[in-house]
């Protein structure tokens, strides 16, 4: 697979303050991944310095053979799409279908081609149901779908969230995940996304792990739950039934991780 | 001291709460029992997606909130926070969400009631900073602070609280956290959720005839596995 995005050296933060020192990392074409540190790390520091709104300190960000400079930063912007943290400040409009071709009407394209767009994010993100309403009247997750879709309708190389499941319960995660996938899959647009949160990164295949300005691991779901002393060590919460199968594991009375507690019971006591 | 519950199904529960008490509230619908405390306890909501802040900086924020603050009560929750003095000076729009978390908390106790509801105690909360909080509650309940907690996860509230309501409908229980997180047969009952701990012990004797010891440590519950396997 070819890299999309390659991070050389690249130093990240303000003018007194480093974040993340030489971080050193490609991302490859049509995948997910997931880049999971502790609170208050940086993460919305290092999506904005990504998606060229910070500048980086040192070092530099190439994507799509792009590398961001003053200079090639309206060409480079164009293959992003971003979501930010805070999700509320990010509306243009009050209405699902206005702000979702905001993007497209800003860059002054044609009605017939905004709605061919339309109609296929409307499907890829599952907007079916909401596209009518205001967007005051949205829930969180609603809100996610929309900012996602806002973020992908002019079809970007690269979609870049900051913390997309912070305010989403399990079910709604693993719902946006699905759309993530589709978005993937149909659009072949590769997606990066930060998380504090374990449970965001069960199964995924690329996993990048940053605490104390550094990278501290990097791999798929099942070569990071192996280290998950270092992940607690880094504040990292490991979900209860993943520590406890781990912990179970050490001592050789379990084979495998299990998500259910009749199934550790089961496994336990033949 | 004696508090009144309703839930939306109109069913009352009079309930006596000491003071320096945790108590974990497991219902099926907050809103309702919520809506009932509001009154009396200050709400605190860690998730703060739905919090709004009015000042430009920390201190115009605390200070709008409150004008009558405690500086020693302000002073110490700002050590359990591991914060100084420079946190007042940050622009609201520069902070991150775990700081805007300990604003929220700051801002709220700074009025001085001493009945708190701590809504989604650790949401999204690392350990670095559930453990931060932890030690909030334990100064909080030292300063005989009588504090409600919701959690979605109910495994947090087995931990953390003294007692504990569950309340779904018309089954309504109300006593010790290790007196009720205990009998599972009873949470199962009301259909509520048992914590992952509780329910190890439970399946193990239930379906394998093992007898284990209740735990709310990972660690005792394996011990006590490893000898039983």
């Amino acid at each position: 697979m070819n890299n999309l995005l390659v991070l050389d050296n690249l130093s990240v933060g303000y003018k007194d303050l480093t974040i993340y020192k030489d971080l050193s990392f490609n991302i490859a074409e049509n995948t997910i991944t997931s880049i999971l540190c502790p609170n208050n790390s940086g993460k919305s520091t290092l999506i904005k310095t990504l998606s060229g709104i910070n500048c980086g300190l040192c070092g530099s960000i190439v994507l799509n053979n792009v590398k961001l400079t003053k200079r090639s930063f309206k060409k480079y912007i164009r293959d992003v799409g971003v979501v930010l943290e805070d999700i509320d400040r990010q509306f243009i409009t009050n209405n699902v279908k206005d702000e979702i071709i905001f993007p497209l009407v800003n860059l002054g394209y044609n009605k017939s081609v905004i709605d061919k767009h339309i109609e296929d994010i409307t499907k890829i993100c599952e907007l079916d149901n909401i596209l009518n309403k205001k967007i005051d009247s949205l829930s969180n997750y609603d809100k996610i779908k929309v900012l996602i879709a806002s973020s992908i309708i002019h079809f970007p190389k690269i979609l870049l969230l900051d913390d997309p499941f912070r305010f989403l319960n399990l079910k709604e995660q693993k719902k946006i995940l699905n759309i993530l996938n589709n978005i993937k899959n149909n659009c072949n647009i590769s997606i990066i996304f930060t998380t504090s949160q374990f449970s965001s990164i069960i199964d995924l295949d690329n996993i990048i792990v940053l605490g104390n300005g550094k990278i501290i691991m990097q791999g798929n779901y099942k070569d990071i739950i192996k280290k998950d002393n270092e992940l607690s060590k880094l504040g990292i919460e490991i979900p209860i039934m993943i520590d406890l199968s781990l912990k179970l594991q050490f001592y050789s009375l379990l084979d495998d991780i299990c998500y259910d507690v009749g199934g550790i019971v089961d496994k336990l006591w033949k | 001291m004696e508090i009144i519950l309703r839930n939306n199904f109109n069913y009352r529960k009079k309930i006596d709460v000491e003071e320096g008490t945790i108590i974990s509230l497991q219902v099926t619908n907050f809103k309702a029992i919520i809506s009932n405390l509001i009154d009396d306890y200050r709400f605190v909501n860690i998730d703060n997606s739905q919090v709004y802040f009015l000042g430009e900086n920390v201190y115009e924020e605390i200070n709008l909130y409150s004008n009558t603050y405690n500086l020693n009560l302000i002073k110490d929750i700002f050590d359990i926070f591991g914060l100084n003095d420079s946190f007042f000076d940050n622009k609201i729009e520069d902070l991150s969400y775990t700081e805007r978390v300990y604003l929220n908390i700051i801002r709220n106790l700074s009025l001085g009631n001493k009945k708190i509801l701590f809504y989604d105690v650790y949401n999204y909360l690392d350990y670095a900073n559930q453990k931060k909080i932890k030690n909030l509650l334990l100064y909080l309940k030292e300063k005989k602070y009588t504090i409600f907690i919701t959690s979605k996860d109910v495994n947090v509230l087995y931990k953390l609280a003294d007692y504990s309501i569950l309340w779904n409908k018309n089954n309504f229980d109300y006593g010790k956290t290790d007196d009720l997180y205990t009998n599972v047969e009873k949470i199962l009952k009301f259909n509520l959720e048992v914590p992952v701990l509780s329910l190890i012990t439970y399946k193990a004797l239930k379906n394998k005839n093992v007898k284990l010891f209740y735990s709310k440590d990972v660690r005792d519950v394996i011990k006590d596995i490893y000898k039983h396997v």
